[in-house]
């Protein structure tokens, strides 16, 4: 069980998403592109606006095979944020890639476009460049959309939309403006607002048919669309990432129940503003007038705080009962990245561990997260702003 | 008016049998997932998973099992857990599903292909052994259908080399070598899980060990936890999954003695039959999972050739056959895809000359039944040695066919 979802106790189960499952166990039907997975990525390019969507095991998966359909692979690079992607780096790296930092926004928390910019020239200065730009929305949307496309069109770099929080957000009205080249989205635990924790999945959406035609046989086993379901015939280079029918079923129902699931938490996060107005120790991540978050998660900070006293005040949060975690550690400098295995996957450690971004690192130090099911509750965020606020003078 | 069913007669069978539909459900199946719904957890790392990590590391005999979301993917870790990936080089038998030699290609090594004894279809331990390079790390053992690898030989070679074994065991869940399982026979094996497999929960799979280390470092590598020492990206397999799994491997060793018992049936039936050779026994192979049934159809004997003897069989309603792996997969179009020369650096050993033994089985003679068509009652057996024999009392019918032009 993840840290994470251990921390966040969720809703359950509905009684539709179990009657899809025992469909699904009575049909036999229980893999391999079954119904309900076939189902969930039509759903899923419909909530994206986009033409196309694949189910995949996971998340992380999903953008693992982002890059290696865009062909990148051993010996080439990617800029990603250097807070809030771990999995992202992991993912990224397990592909052959070697990450390479950027800056993230200091209101948001997502990827800088002044700085992936920067990161990009320093990768031109070598003889392989970065190959990809990975843009996190690690608090439910991305920053800086605009920027970042025209950075990637200027440079010709593919732009990808790792969601781990944040499957369909909107900038400027709409979803396809917030998918880059390819979008891959995290559907496990807290992705979907009224999921409730479907355990486990990923998708990958994109606009662009060569990519999702690349996709499709690189998560289907090396099978291309038009090779059917048999073993033998047109097989290209693959793994096998197809989603069962048994989170399919779950996040079915999710998507169902996500219209207004989302509406009570934008309710709930206008409120919660509210309440914390005027606490300059407090601080929601931004809002921006051209993005539609998808609020996985709730993210703050703890204005000026370091590390410890945020995680005091974690301990504070926990002791009145509010489910908080710190955030991530800065990645830079990561054990992990510059590890025997990384090396071994990616040919050289991660080329940042020297390097300092000045908002990563207060994220990293100062953030806090809260599971967005918090902002939907009956009772409202009253009594939780109240526990945010008074948790201050104990840490 | 034709005799056979392909070409518009009476059918030995007038449907398919129930017991030819794959995946069965029963109660335990459903009292499965429905406790699971009612728990309300369909993350990783659950009950359900840890249950079944023990228990299948159990019924393989070995120490360790981890859950994870494909075959391939389990075949994949096994590899990084030994350190395996760019410039490296494993050996692999082509007569395989691709997912052996793309899971290879995943961590950047080289699949290098040996040729098959094509009286088992399994890998050739001399063959293997001319295969080995100085940039060799590992022997793929791929158990084809369920029938060990010729294990006392390629383990040998193995330890004569200082080389591990990672064993293929997708078809080969309760298979044995000498009384011993299928998972505990190499360093490691990774099983398939998918629906179609002897024991299945849609897609899945699952890497078994009897090393310690090699399990940890598995673990961490299909971990995503934060603040990992490894790049661990999250790879294990949801309760869900997991729950049906646990019902499901409580069936798994009496489906295998009825295949046994069919396997024998037929076994015995095609030694009497001059267009058919089952696979060459072995006493050491003690049991068989016979996720497929294996045997050589030689078509010059009736003049019939395997594509139109297999549509034959099929049409009869009496088992599902297929002709297996057609194309061997070193002309496939794979090792030219981008996809897999990114991620390998462009490196494929081109086994020139085509390999015989592969070359036959996949070409001309390789042929299966899946497991399925073991599952019936012994009259469903005798139905099938009667659909065989049908086929061959009625050979010109096909022969005038495939003449006609419309055999292909």
């Amino acid at each position: 069980m993840s840290e994470l979802y251990a921390a966040f106790e969720g809703p359950r189960a509905t009684e539709r998403a179990e009657a899809l499952v025992m469909r699904a166990l009575e049909r036999g039907q229980w893999g391999t592109l079954g119904d309900l997975a076939v189902g969930l990525s039509e759903q899923l390019a419909r909530l994206c606006g986009a033409r196309w969507a694949i189910a995949i095991h996971n998340g992380a998966q999903a953008l693992e095979l982002a890059l290696r359909a865009l062909n990148l692979g051993y010996g080439d690079r990617a800029v990603l944020p250097a807070y809030g992607a771990e999995q992202a780096a992991f993912a990224v790296a397990r592909a052959g890639v070697t990450p390479v930092f950027a800056d993230v926004t200091e209101g948001g928390g997502t990827l800088c476009a002044r700085s992936a910019r920067a990161a990009l020239e320093r990768g031109a200065q070598v003889r392989s460049g970065a190959r990809a730009i990975v843009a996190v929305a690690v608090h439910g949307g991305v920053r800086d959309m605009d920027a970042l496309t025209a950075l990637s069109k200027e440079r010709g770099v593919p732009l990808i939309v790792y969601a781990p929080h944040g499957a369909g957000f909107r900038w400027e009205g709409s979803a396809a403006k917030a998918l880059g080249a390819l979008a891959a989205l995290d559907l496990g635990e807290m992705s979907l607002p009224g999921g409730g924790g479907a355990g486990c999945g990923g998708a990958l959406v994109t606009d662009d048919e060569d990519i999702y035609d690349a996709c499709w046989h690189y998560h289907n086993s090396g099978r291309t669309r038009s090779g059917g379901r048999s073993i033998g015939g047109h097989i290209l280079m693959g793994t096998n990432a197809r989603m069962s029918e048994w989170p399919a079923a779950l996040l079915l129902d999710a998507l169902e129940r996500m219209p207004e699931a989302l509406a009570a938490r934008g309710r709930g996060l206008d409120a919660l503003r509210a309440a914390l107005h005027g606490q300059a120790a407090l601080r929601l991540a931004d809002s921006d007038a051209r993005a539609e978050d998808v609020p996985g998660l709730c993210a703050l900070r703890l204005v000026g705080a370091d590390a410890a006293r945020r995680d005091a005040y974690v301990r504070a949060l926990k002791h009145r009962g509010v489910p908080a975690l710190a955030a991530p550690a800065p990645l830079f400098g990561a054990p992990a990245l510059s590890c025997e295995d990384f090396v071994r996957q990616t040919g050289k450690p991660a080329p940042c561990a020297r390097e300092d971004f000045p908002n990563a690192r207060a994220w990293a130090e100062q953030g806090v997260y809260l599971p967005g099911w918090v902002l939907a509750r009956e009772e409202g965020v009253a009594g939780l702003g109240e526990a945010l606020r008074s948790a201050v003078t104990d840490a | 008016m034709p005799n056979l069913a392909l070409l518009g007669g009476a059918p030995v069978r007038a449907q398919r049998g129930e017991y030819l539909r794959w995946p069965t459900v029963g109660d335990d199946e459903r009292d499965a997932m429905r406790r699971a719904c009612a728990r309300g957890f369909f993350g990783v790392g659950g009950p359900e998973s840890e249950r079944f990590a023990r228990d299948f590391a159990a019924y393989c005999g070995a120490a360790y099992a981890l859950p994870v979301l494909s075959g391939t993917t389990s075949l994949e870790l096994a590899l990084r857990a030994l350190n395996i990936g760019y410039g490296d080089e494993v050996i692999v038998a082509p007569y395989t599903f691709s997912a052996s030699i793309t899971a290879i290609a995943m961590t950047g090594a080289t699949p290098v292909f040996a040729d098959i004894d094509f009286e088992t279809l399994t890998l050739s331990p001399s063959a293997c052994e001319r295969a080995i390079t100085p940039r060799t790390r590992a022997i793929m053992a791929v158990h084809l259908g369920g029938r060990p690898c010729d294990m006392d030989a390629l383990d040998e070679i193995a330890r004569r080399h200082g080389l591990p074994i990672v064993e293929d065991a997708s078809h080969a869940h309760g298979s044995e070598w000498r009384g011993k399982r299928a998972g505990s026979l190499g360093a490691v094996a990774g099983f398939s899980l998918q629906v179609s497999k002897n024991i299945s929960c849609g897609e899945g799979g699952v890497a078994t060990t009897n090393d310690r280390a090699l399990y940890e470092r598995m673990r961490a590598l299909a971990t995503g936890y934060a603040g990992g020492a490894v790049p661990g990206v999250e790879a294990r397999l949801g309760e869900l999954a997991c729950a049906l799994l646990n019902a499901r491997l409580l069936r798994l060793d009496a489906d295998i003695r009825r295949r046994m018992r069919s396997a024998a049936m037929l076994t015995e039936a095609f030694e009497s039959r001059p267009f058919l050779s089952p696979l060459r026994r072995d006493a050491r192979v003690t049991r068989d999972s016979l996720h497929l049934y294996g045997f050589r159809y030689l078509p010059d004997v009736l003049g019939v050739p395997r594509n139109l003897f297999v549509r034959a069989l099929q049409a009869e309603n009496v088992c599902n056959v297929d002709e297996g792996y057609c194309e061997p997969i070193y002309d496939s179009a794979l090792f030219a895809d981008p996809m897999y020369v990114q991620s390998t650096g462009d490196r494929f050993v081109d086994p020139t000359p085509r390999l015989p033994g592969n070359e036959r089985a996949a070409r001309v003679e390789g042929a299966w039944m899946q497991h399925v068509s073991l599952l019936g009652e012994d009259e469903d057996i005798r139905a099938i040695v009667r659909a065989i024999d049908k086929i061959a009392d009625n050979a010109r019918e096909l022969r005038d066919h495939a003449e006609g032009g419309d055999g292909a």
